[in-house]
């Protein structure tokens, strides 16, 4: 048997270690300014490009696929060259990963700030980054299976599956979740509408937590956990356990995110069911990390790096039996659009992501520059008050989320809201978002000290670029039975069929739910008096997407009491059947808005953007001025109109021609209103279009005057 | 695509899928359970050392403190 000696490449761990630093920073200082913004909307400075609407996808783009995505591409250049004792297949691979990454990141945040938006959460970027992604993700695929392929350990570790199934299922939820047809450059339209469309958001938006957020950081915990502690994984059959549950049931759970909606019971009941059985794996999993600590407890005690993977470990177990609760119905009753759901996922990415990067980091980068940690002091100083950062930041939450949520809901004994304004239960929760903020400092401050003690230990030690080392070739056995040789050990060292059975296992989930949705017509039940939007409402819709109005603002009434009597008749699927993309929303910092349509004269939205506090004192919404100010852009109507046309919106044939008519037309009517409410505007601002969408939602289904 | 989508739109009784599905699931779980617990315990422990490269010079005297 002949011993072959290599490399293993650290430039690239190292580029994506700083990476994960640097957009750690960006992405959590964004963060703190919306939470700051939350209190005192004014910190967006008059600017539009720094409103809470653009920057709340700004952060969640940035802490999920700038900070995490990093990590996980650090963690995963790093063990997976040691556990199959190989160099990544090609260092120029390595390379184009890293930099186009690096480039899908950049051109997020500029275009985020512009305002150029899909509105889908998690999945805001606009369709030429979402090409860029995907090429970038299918070199990130080659060079991961060519490294599988050229591997000298016969033996897959349980890290490279979670490796391989998250590169599986998210090249798949982006590509589906990302079908669009372009406008122009930077606009597009969903090709779904209304409740496929939200189906399939959440099926990629509660898989993207899955997929991105959790299985790959499991890889990592497999192996960055037991080579901190110095002991294998307590159980590896239980691993195994955990992969094959976890893979198989996640994909079904998208639906709890919209439970009370539009969309067909028996998915809504399919989604709460799966979410209950995921509890399992996950807990497994849990005590499964926590469990490789056995004997090892008194280093915890002293060693910064096992403290934060086993807060991450444990935040992990919360955020897994909260989620699962959260999916009951009773449950999801109250917690839905509230501030218990942010905290909920503040759990998960601020312990379970962040911890365990913190605790990679720690250890990763003395390695890599042969020294030891800088101030070992310090990282407990980061530890401790991050801790804290994070109990800051969620308890308030769940506070101000359960107080709310019940507040929406209170009737007095008349039978009436007892908070029929909804500022007031804003009001009431203000000073929990105060406190949220300063949690969110805490986290943020341990952020920089651990920056600092970083950097100190890489001015201290060398790097180290490449780490020789030496293995046996891999010999093909053919023909020869191994020890122990039942169906898993015939897996793990078979990629390609270990790879095809993560498919057969994701893709049953996901086409059981979704393909139903979207060829069976009783699913939607169409009402004719739902007509496409006109041309100006059509323009409107875009500046809310634009603005992102659906960070504040959902549009979906569900059928409760306390929410018909509040705002109006419940929403009905058929009502969205025009909707490229769904604008349902997932979080009321504001009110609903899915019946807003002529509560309120031309006149009082006028104002209200103009300045929210002269309509609703105390409000936290931040002023649109330049709506008042911007002309409308009409020079790609006709486009859209044609596109529209071809996603099935019945417009007449040839409309996208006379659109511009229509649009002056209805745009003059909405003028005069202003002029008789008191406001003199020209007809052509984009406030005029924006009023005409809001004064047309949910009215389709309501008795027009004099009927 | 239109063959697929009128046999698709066809189907009766959609709510049946979560029954298939959960059965689908109970199935596959039981099976990877079976063959989870008959693996070779030399084995699966052989598999939980891969983080300890013992070719390498990096770590050598992994798990061996009161492991």
């Amino acid at each position: 048997m002949t011993v072959e000696s290599f490399k293993y490449d650290n430039t690239i761990v190292r580029s994506f270690t700083i990476a994960t630093i640097v957009w750690g920073v960006v992405g959590m200082l964004v963060g703190l300014i919306a939470a700051f913004q939350l209190v005192h909307p004014q910190l967006n400075l008059g600017l539009q490009y720094t409103t809470f609407g653009r920057i709340r996808p700004l952060h969640t783009n940035a802490a999920i696929f700038a900070f995490v995505g990093n990590g996980i591409f650090m963690g995963v250049y790093y063990s997976m060259q040691r556990l199959l004792k190989t160099r990544m297949y090609s260092d120029l691979l390595s390379k184009l990963h890293f930099w186009g990454w690096q480039l899908v990141i950049v051109s997020a945040a500029v275009t985020l700030l512009l305002g150029k938006t899909s509105s889908k959460e998690y999945a805001e970027l606009e369709w030429p980054i979402d090409i860029l992604i995907t090429i970038i993700w299918v070199i990130f695929g080659i060079n991961m299976i060519g490294t599988i392929m050229k591997r000298r350990e016969k033996h897959m570790y349980v890290a490279i599956w979670f490796y391989i199934a998250t590169f599986f299922t998210v090249a798949i939820l982006h590509l589906i979740n990302s079908f669009e047809i372009p406008v122009t450059f930077l606009k597009s339209y969903s090709l779904f509408a209304g409740v496929q469309d939200a189906l399939i958001q959440w099926w990629y938006g509660h898989n993207a937590v899955a997929f991105f957020l959790t299985t790959p950081y499991l890889g990592l915990m497999y192996y960055f956990l037991p080579k901190a502690a110095n002991r294998p994984v307590y159980s590896y059959r239980l691993s195994i356990i955990h992969f094959w549950a976890l893979i198989f049931i996640y994909i079904w759970a998208g639906p709890h995110h919209l439970l009370y909606t539009s969309l067909p019971d028996w998915i809504q009941s399919l989604g709460v069911v799966f979410s209950i059985m995921l509890i399992a794996p996950s807990w497994g999993g849990m005590l499964n990390g926590l469990l490789t600590l056995r004997g090892a407890w008194d280093r915890v005690r002293e060693d910064p790096v096992l403290k934060f993977l086993v807060v991450a470990v444990t935040a992990y177990g919360m955020a897994t039996l909260e989620g699962p609760t959260m999916a009951l119905k009773n449950v999801n009753a109250l917690s839905h659009y509230t501030d218990w759901t942010i905290a909920h996922v503040h759990v998960g990415t601020l312990g379970w992501n962040g911890f365990l990067t913190f605790g990679v980091l720690y250890w990763l980068v003395p390695k890599l520059y042969k020294t030891k940690l800088w101030s070992r002091k310090a990282a407990n100083f980061h530890f401790w008050i991050g801790t804290l950062g994070i109990l800051f930041y969620v308890i308030p939450l769940y506070w101000a989320g359960i107080t709310q949520g019940l507040m929406w809901k209170e009737f007095t004994a008349d039978g009436l809201l007892r908070y029929p304004n909804f500022l007031e239960t804003v009001v009431q929760i203000l000073p929990m978002y105060a406190l949220r903020a300063v949690g969110g400092t805490l986290y943020f401050t341990g952020v920089i000290v651990m920056v600092v003690n970083l950097y100190k230990t890489m001015s201290v030690g060398e790097f180290e670029p490449e780490t020789e080392a030496s293995a046996p070739a891999l010999v093909k056995e053919i023909g020869v039975k191994e020890k122990g040789g039942y169906w898993h050990s015939w897996i793990e060292s078979r990629p390609a069929q270990f790879f095809g059975l993560t498919v057969v296992a994701v893709l049953i989930g996901g086409i059981i739910e979704v393909v139903p949705t979207f060829l069976v017509k009783s699913n939607t039940p169409t009402i004719a008096a739902v007509k496409p939007y006109t041309p100006l409402e059509l323009i409107g819709r875009d500046i809310y997407i634009r603005e992102g109005c659906n960070a504040c603002h959902s549009q979906m009434i569900r059928p409760f009491r306390s929410e018909t009597e509040r705002y109006g008749e419940y929403s009905k699927s058929g009502e969205f059947v025009y909707d490229h993309p769904f604008l349902w929303g997932s979080k009321r910092t504001g009110p609903d808005l899915h019946r807003v349509g002529w509560k309120y004269p031309d006149a009082w939205h006028y104002s209200h953007m103009l300045d929210p506090q002269t309509m609703s004192p105390g409000s936290i919404m931040p002023p649109y001025p330049w709506l008042l100010t911007q002309p409308i852009e009409t020079a790609d109507l006709s486009a859209k109109i044609k596109v529209m046309q071809v996603l099935g919106v019945p417009y007449p044939e040839g409309y996208s021609s006379q659109a511009i008519e229509d649009l002056k037309e209805q745009a003059l009517v909405i003028q005069k209103n202003l002029t008789d409410g008191g406001f003199k505007t020209d007809s052509d601002r984009e406030i005029i279009a924006l009023i005409a969408y809001l004064q047309r939602l949910g009215t389709d289904i309501q008795p027009k005057e004099g009927e | 695509m239109s063959a697929i989508k009128s046999i698709m739109t066809a189907i009766d009784g959609v709510a049946i899928y979560p029954v298939i599905a959960l059965f689908m699931f109970f199935a596959v779980f039981i099976l990877m359970l079976v063959w989870v617990l008959r693996l070779d315990k030399k084995h699966v422990e052989g598999l939980s050392y891969l983080p300890f490269e013992k070719s390498s010079n990096e770590e050598a005297n992994c798990g061996s403190e009161n492991g």
